[in-house]
């Protein structure tokens, strides 16, 4: 399962014929276009597809998914831990 | 002042950066990211394309088989489209592609992109008019390369 994290818009740039945005997601910058959503401005959530922002989001509905993906982490990291102990896990950290 | 890095996404993007949002709007959806490893093959030559693909970053050789041998055609980089061969009929591609550095790519299914640009033919066109300039650029650049290796294979003759 893979959640699908909004980004923020720090800065706005108009490059050749487009608008591009620096969008934050969790720490990580990249730029993004903003050609698909005319309405979203620095401050505002986006959520991104192949470098495309496709829709705005609101901030209520970001930070909703910000928090999902940290319980889905932690979700996964603790399923990482139970396989771990298993004893098919003991058997394949066995040196050969 | 606009960062370089916005300069260089543009550049790397401008397939889809040229178009309009009502086109892009229905081509971003059927978009995969693809990340390629150095020496990673893309696709074989004669092999169906699959994909449609846009090089965002790093750089990929186009090699064919003549004589037995694998020969160097050119090398692609942020910018260039390549499978193009996706577009067509038979889908049938004319070249290997293979990633020297790590390579990141949006890649277009086949069926997907054919079936859209079928779908709005206006929105086809408009892919199809920057596909041929950047197959035109391509072309060129193909026509220099033969220029320069003729004029260096001369001046070692006459040395």
């Amino acid at each position: 399962m893979s959640v699908e994290v909004p980004g923020k818009i720090l800065e706005e740039y108009a490059v050749r014929r487009n608008r591009l945005g620096l969008v934050e997601f969790g720490g990580t910058r990249r730029p993004i276009f903003l050609d698909l959503v005319p309405d979203a401005h620095v401050g505002d959530y986006v959520r991104v597809h192949v470098g495309f922002a496709t829709e705005r989001v609101s901030e209520a509905e970001a930070l909703r998914a910000y928090q999902e993906l940290a319980e889905h982490e932690e979700t996964a990291e603790l399923a990482l831990q139970a396989d771990e102990s298993t004893p098919d896990a003991a058997r394949r950290r066995k040196p050969r | 002042m606009i960062p370089q890095e916005f300069e260089r996404v543009a550049r790397a993007y401008r397939l889809l950066g040229d178009l309009e949002p009502k086109h892009l709007r229905k081509l971003v959806p059927l978009a995969e990211d693809r990340q390629f490893r150095p020496g990673e093959i893309i696709f074989k030559e004669r092999d169906r394309s699959s994909f449609l693909y846009l090089i965002v970053s790093g750089e990929v050789a186009l090699e064919m088989r003549a004589g037995g041998a694998m020969i160097g055609l050119q090398k692609l980089q942020a910018g260039d489209a390549m499978g193009w061969s996706a577009l067509t009929e038979d889908g049938e591609t004319h070249f290997q592609a293979r990633a020297l550095t790590p390579v990141s790519t949006v890649a277009f299914p086949s069926q997907g992109i054919r079936e859209a640009c079928e779908g709005d033919p206006e929105m086809g066109y408009a892919l199809m008019k920057r596909l041929l300039e950047l197959v035109t650029e391509r072309l060129d650049a193909a026509r220099m390369q033969i220029v320069r290796v003729r004029h260096d294979a001369e001046v070692a003759q006459q040395a």
